[in-house]
């Protein structure tokens, strides 16, 4: 091995001396053709080529620009000498010897002018192109080639932007193209179930626990361990199929459909729907809906046939509309598809990964279906319970749709109704033993919590997690100077390339957010007010897309910076370039993200 | 020097005398003041030698390999798309490839002819992707003319039976990598001082010609002899 690392070192310092001395009789590609130029007659200019013997020009490959415009420049090219000794040429006009062309006297000041030729039966030489200045007749050096060894073979819409540049992952295909590269299509749907798994408790897919569960529960008392694994299965599959279809839609119009559906409508009728569902958690049908109309909808018979039919559709929207997150992986391969055009593999993909985001949660319900009361009061008791988990998600997915203090009251009321489900307001008999007390100061709670929000709530709040924030008295004792870290926004193309070409030397962040991005809350809330996080943002102009309303300028914006959707983090360094490895889709740390900005900083 | 890697000569100089055709490589004339070459070019050359390296330029494992693999001579070709005496070599060196049968034939893509030339160059290398990358070269070799536009390299593509919708989505798929080994030739080529195409790296020896079929066998039996 020494000996033939040596070896090689022996080679690499006599190749040089090999090639010049093979390539005595190889002429330079400036010494075969030597260019002049000369003042003609009147105000035309005299291009000039002394070629060397045995080497010739092309007619057709002289050619002149204009070096400011790159537009044609009229050349005056006499005629050659026909090739046909060569079939593989095709017919070519050549010039031996030497070569002649004229500038008209419209020629531009600077023109650029290109030659090519080759050595009979040796070599053709690459394009060559030389500067000259028509009034001066000066001429710049030789340059060779054509250089454009980088351009992709079909050019994709993503890199097509003047004011910035994307790093190279993202315009390559990226993960999915590396995982295909090392180890075929297989290996890319193993590795996507394994990050399925990875992401299966993020804030993405928690929501769906409350679901998943809340939908077995409907099941009663033929709830059973096998029946809990059945529907939770039937959830997990549909779920996993919902993003296949995504990446079916994805490659068909070249949307991502969980932001289109993420419209008030649809948002709206899943919030219906799992108020529909509370209600007959409830047992209040009767009062309200037919019930052939409440039964088709819902499958309230316990063991119906329809249940795991039920169970799909929710896994369904679930993926869709109630959950739409964008991850990294959920990301590459949408992006995958739309650069390939390859939908089966990145569909497949986006299969697997939604079937590994579920293999937890069909563990969850078999488990908890097994652990579950199979009757008496208490199963009454734990259909209330959620029936409440129905409304909570109700008015979670409203939250997409409605003013923040409109939340907090239905959050207030949530809380006070499930307050008096919980016994707040039975009499407690002076003999009450400790489990109706526990049960009554639990009430008290939630009450006093939902009144805490109802003043919120009247009063403008609008987190609901510091309902009366707004009265400034958080803090007060330790004064937190911290102000929260702040963004522009920016909605098109051309806002992102005026911020870009504004940004005085600072570097970029872009936050692609929007209200229903669960995620992006976690962000707001948990990352940007981490301290280094905030001291290292501090150098960065710092602009925002909001994604809530999808309109044609940020859908432009979307596809030209190869975005999938929020939350992603983009980070472009003084000269607007996106540094490479720096891009967060998804799930974001105060720890990635610092690693991004280090990465952006020179 | 005659070779574009010589290993023996540099201490027994008196074994030189191969070489007939006046296709063929000068002899090597400068052996003196090596070692002076060597320290001054070792450390700059050494950091290259990754992609710069023999080993690299003879085994590179995404450079498309034809002929025997296990031959005991090696042909690398440097070459374009548009290049008229490239296309013209290719009927010789098939002929003499089968007809030796132990001669292994590495494909340098050096697209520098014309931007088509990389257009082409990276169809060819995205059907390596399908296993068919010799199919591709013949067809766009088969291609007549100094400046053959894309959509007759299409054509010819089709006509090789490839399904063209799929061989560009391999092309995007792969452009990353198909970009790097292009540079990578491209820097070889550079390393080498070669100036055009083709370009044959046959055993030691360099030659910068069309050869014909008697031109390949010549060298081809000079460089069995050399070894």
């Amino acid at each position: 091995m020494t000996m033939f690392r040596l070896l090689a070192i022996l080679f690499l310092i006599l190749w040089p001396m090999s090639v010049s001395a093979q390539q005595g009789d190889l002429l330079q590609a400036e010494e075969a053709f030597r260019f002049a130029v000369e003042q003609g007659q009147g105000e035309e200019v005299v291009l000039r080529w002394e070629i060397a013997d045995g080497y010739y020009l092309y007619r057709d490959h002289i050619e002149a620009k204009d070096a400011a415009t790159s537009e044609k420049a009229a050349l005056a090219t006499e005629p050659g000498v026909v090739e046909t000794a060569d079939p593989n040429f095709g017919p070519s006009e050549v010039y031996y010897g030497q070569a002649i062309a004229r500038l008209g006297a419209d020629a531009p000041a600077q023109v650029a002018v290109t030659y090519q030729g080759c050595k009979k039966d040796s070599i053709c030489y690459p394009p060559i192109t030389v500067t000259l200045d028509t009034a001066s007749l000066q001429v710049s050096e030789a340059a060779v080639g054509f250089g454009a060894m980088v351009a992709p073979v079909t050019p994709t819409d993503a890199a097509g932007t003047d004011g910035f540049t994307l790093a190279d992952e993202t315009l390559n295909g990226g993960m999915v193209g590396s995982l295909l590269a090392s180890g075929g299509a297989l290996w890319v749907i193993v590795s996507f179930l394994a990050f399925g798994l990875l992401l299966a408790f993020t804030p993405c897919v928690l929501p769906m626990y409350p679901i998943l569960s809340a939908t077995l529960a409907r099941e009663g008392e033929a709830l059973t361990a096998r029946r809990g694994f059945v529907l939770s299965s039937a959830y997990v599959v549909a779920m996993a199929a919902a993003f296949g279809l995504l990446g079916v839609v994805a490659a068909w119009s070249g949307q991502n459909l969980q932001m289109v559906l993420q419209s008030p409508y649809a948002v709206g009728a899943v919030a219906v729907l799992f108020v529909v569902l509370a209600t007959s958690m409830f047992g209040l049908f009767e009062l309200q809906l037919p019930s052939a109309w409440v039964s088709r909808m819902a499958g309230v018979k316990a063991g119906s046939r329809g249940s795991a039919g039920g169970a799909a559709g929710m896994g369904f929207l679930s993926a869709l509309i109630v959950g739409p997150c964008v991850t990294a992986p959920l990301a590459a391969a949408l992006l995958y598809i739309a650069q390939t055009g390859d939908a089966w593999l990145g569909a497949a993909a986006l299969f697997a990964l939604g079937l590994g985001q579920g293999i937890p949660l069909i563990a969850f319900g078999t488990m908890g279906s097994q652990a579950l009361p199979r009757a008496g009061a208490w199963m009454v008791q734990v259909k209330y319970a959620f029936g409440f988990v129905f409304l909570g998600a109700a008015i979670w997915m409203a939250d997409r749709i409605l003013p923040p203090p409109a939340t907090m009251a239905l959050w207030a009321a949530l809380l006070l109704t499930a307050a008096v489900f919980i016994g707040v307001a039975d009499r407690l008999t002076p003999d009450a033993p400790a489990g109706p007390r526990f049960r009554k100061a639990a009430g008290l709670a939630f009450s006093l919590t939902g009144v805490i929000l109802a003043i919120g709530a009247a009063s403008g709040g609008a987190d609901p997690f510091r309902p009366l924030d707004h009265f400034g008295m958080s803090g007060a004792g330790q004064q937190v100077a911290a102000a929260d870290v702040t963004f522009v926004q920016a909605r098109s193309t051309p806002d992102v390339e005026r911020a870009l070409a504004s940004a005085d030397g600072r570097p970029t962040l872009l936050y692609f957010t929007a209200d229903w991005c669960v995620t992006c809350k976690v962000i707001d809330r948990d990352v940007l007010p981490d301290p280094e996080v905030m001291a290292g943002l501090d150098g960065f102009q710092r602009i925002k897309v909001d994604l809530t309303a999808l309109d044609q300028s940020n859908q432009d914006l979307m596809r030209d910076l190869a975005v999938v959707g929020p939350p992603t983090m983009i980070f472009f360094n003084r000269n607007a370039a996106e540094a490479s490895g720096t891009r967060l889709v998804g799930d974001v740390t105060a720890g990635t993200l610092q690693a991004s900005i280090a990465k952006t900083l020179p | 020097m005659h070779g574009w890697r010589d290993r023996i000569s540099m201490d027994s100089p008196s074994t030189d005398r191969r070489i007939s055709s006046p296709a063929i490589v000068g002899r090597r004339t400068v052996v003196s003041g090596l070692a002076a070459l060597a320290a001054a070019g070792l450390v700059t050359r050494v950091r290259a030698a990754d992609d710069l390296s023999v080993e690299m330029i003879l085994n590179d494992p995404d450079a498309p390999v034809g002929g025997n693999p296990k031959g005991d001579v090696t042909i690398v070709s440097f070459f374009d798309y548009n290049c008229p005496f490239c296309k013209r070599t290719v009927q010789p060196l098939d002929t003499v490839l089968a007809s030796d049968g132990n001669i292994r034939h590495v494909y340098k893509d050096w697209p520098i002819l014309a931007p088509t030339s990389v257009y082409g160059a990276k169809l060819a290398l995205a059907a390596k992707h399908q296993g068919n990358y010799e199919k591709a070269y013949r067809a766009l070799m088969g291609i007549d003319g100094l400046r053959v536009p894309e959509d007759r390299m299409r054509q010819a593509l089709e006509g090789a039976g490839f399904e063209m919708p799929k061989l560009e989505a391999d092309a995007n798929r792969h452009d990353a990598e198909i970009t790097t080994l292009l540079k990578r030739n491209n820097a070889q080529a550079e390393g080498l001082g070669l100036r055009g195409t083709p370009v044959f790296l046959i055993g030691q020896f360099l030659v910068a010609s069309a050869l014909d079929e008697a031109g390949f066998r010549q060298v081809v039996k000079d460089a069995r002899e050399a070894s």
